[in-house]
């Protein structure tokens, strides 16, 4: 069993319910017998065995909900909204993924339950906060990872472990069942390892069907979010350079692209979430308040200081990058840019150097995602190679319910990578 | 060695600090009559 082999050195999973995956497994085989041997794709399971790893702080019934947390749990009765489609549907779930504590990093660390470990080099950040479901994708532990994201926590994790990892539109998917970080930036998304599976499932997930996505950019015209790539680190830089080459090759027109105060989008969003974060957890903060990680107990105590006025000026002013970035891509089908500007850092370094200059990982490691994790619309990292062994991921972001131009073009980067 | 309940107090106290500096960038005259809500209808 590759589980077995792997999770104890990458940590993906903080339960595994072998048992009950036995059993759904031996459901699907009657399932199957009892439709024949010739019978083609049962289209009303289109996941029909597939093994998937859910986060955390997505409920699964039968399973307990730690978020991560040193001693937080709940024990559902129902599976969340997603995991009953995708039970219907015919995956498989093998276990909880790990994730930072209440889904509140971007690294994978997790001072309670240990940190997650990234396959490609088990001394490195996994990327978070959607950790073990990206490195049990990219362990080949599963199939399919089923995370959320709130300010990038599908698209560094899948940049950082090499798979494919969808943001979708807000509301496009239910969060029912799920432990919010922050109400209004939440979207819970799927991982996987290439484009048509991780669509495929975004699909169970959001209730719908929709064609594969096909690799076609010709006559796309795509931004390229050149102060973003200036953030990046050289081989990260490079590799979206010759991924922008490939675009061209195939028929899409790639022009730079100026886009709103990235500073401030920055601002915004770290009060936006804040505020939430401390409504969240504000029921039992006051009495679980020192079992947090003191970095986490950093983000969300400062929120009930902050008060409803500033949080209500920041989501003005959200609304305003939101109308200043819709004016900024007029004319564009979609914007692409780094979704980490660095490879995966070491997990003992609390510091980073790009480009000659020291950073703090957490906010390197945010710094190309967070700005459009206030927008409304669809946001995808996809695989663009490798160097030295660690994946570079590029990021495809697309206006509200444009999941099919966005998986379209990561498509078309993937056909070509 | 820090105690670690000063150590998290001191980060709740930093990271105050610097959201209430990255607030007061965010001008209030800039944003009157800007609801506080956005959604899809705000990219047309």
């Amino acid at each position: 069993m590759v589980v077995e082999r792997s999770n104890p050195t990458i940590n993906a999973y903080l339960h595994l319910d072998p048992e009950g995956a036995r059993a759904a497994a031996a459901e699907q085989d009657a399932i199957d017998a009892a439709r024949g041997a010739t019978a083609s794709a049962d289209p009303k399971r289109p996941l029909a065995g597939m093994p998937i790893c859910v986060k955390d702080i997505i409920d699964v019934a039968g399973m307990p909900t730690t978020a991560g947390g040193a001693g937080w749990i709940r024990h559902p009765e129902a599976d969340a909204t997603v995991v009953a489609r995708l039970r219907a549907a015919g995956a498989i779930v093998v276990g909880k993924g790990n994730t930072n504590e209440f889904a509140c990093g971007i690294d994978g660390r997790n001072p309670h339950q240990g940190d997650c470990r990234n396959p490609h080099d088990p001394e490195r950040l996994s990327g978070g906060s959607s950790s073990g479901p990206a490195a049990a994708v990219a362990s080949g532990m599963v199939q399919a990872g089923i995370g959320t994201d709130t300010s990038g926590s599908i698209r560094v994790p899948a940049a950082l472990c090499g798979v494919v990892g969808i943001r979708p539109t807000r509301g496009l998917v239910p969060a029912a069942g799920v432990v919010p970080l922050a109400w209004s930036l939440d979207s819970v998304g799927p991982l996987a390892a290439d484009v048509s599976t991780a669509a495929r499932v975004l699909d169970v997930m959001a209730g719908r069907e929709r064609p594969a996505p096909r690799p076609q950019v010709r006559g796309m015209r795509i931004g390229l979010a050149t102060e973003l790539v200036d953030l990046a680190e050289e081989p990260v830089a490079e590799a979206i350079g010759d991924t922008v080459d490939q675009l061209r090759e195939q028929g899409a027109e790639v022009v730079d692209v100026a886009l709103p105060d990235l500073a401030r989008a920055t601002a915004i969003h770290r009060i936006v979430q804040c505020c939430e974060v401390a409504g969240v957890h504000a029921p039992w903060f006051a009495e679980q308040r020192d079992r947090y990680a003191p970095e986490v107990r950093a983000r969300i105590e400062p929120g009930y200081r902050l008060g409803s006025e500033i949080y209500l000026r920041a989501q003005r002013h959200r609304l305003l990058f939101t109308r200043a970035f819709a004016t900024a891509i007029r004319g564009l089908d979609a914007v692409v840019a780094p979704a980490s500007p660095v490879l995966a850092p070491r997990i003992a370094d609390e510091e980073i150097t790009v480009r000659g200059e020291r950073r703090r990982t957490r906010p390197a490691l945010l710094s190309c995602v967070a700005v459009f994790s206030q927008l409304d619309g669809p946001a995808v990292s996809v695989p663009i190679g490798l160097h030295e062994g660690l994946p570079v991921g590029l990021q495809v972001i697309g206006r509200p319910h444009a999941e099919d131009v966005v998986l379209g073009i990561a498509a078309a980067v993937e056909a070509a990578s | 060695m820090l105690d670690p309940r000063d150590d998290a107090d001191a980060q709740v106290a930093a990271e105050l600090a610097e959201l209430e500096a990255l607030a007061a960038e965010l001008a209030e005259d800039e944003v009157e009559g800007v609801p506080p809500v956005a959604g899809p209808q705000d990219w047309e």
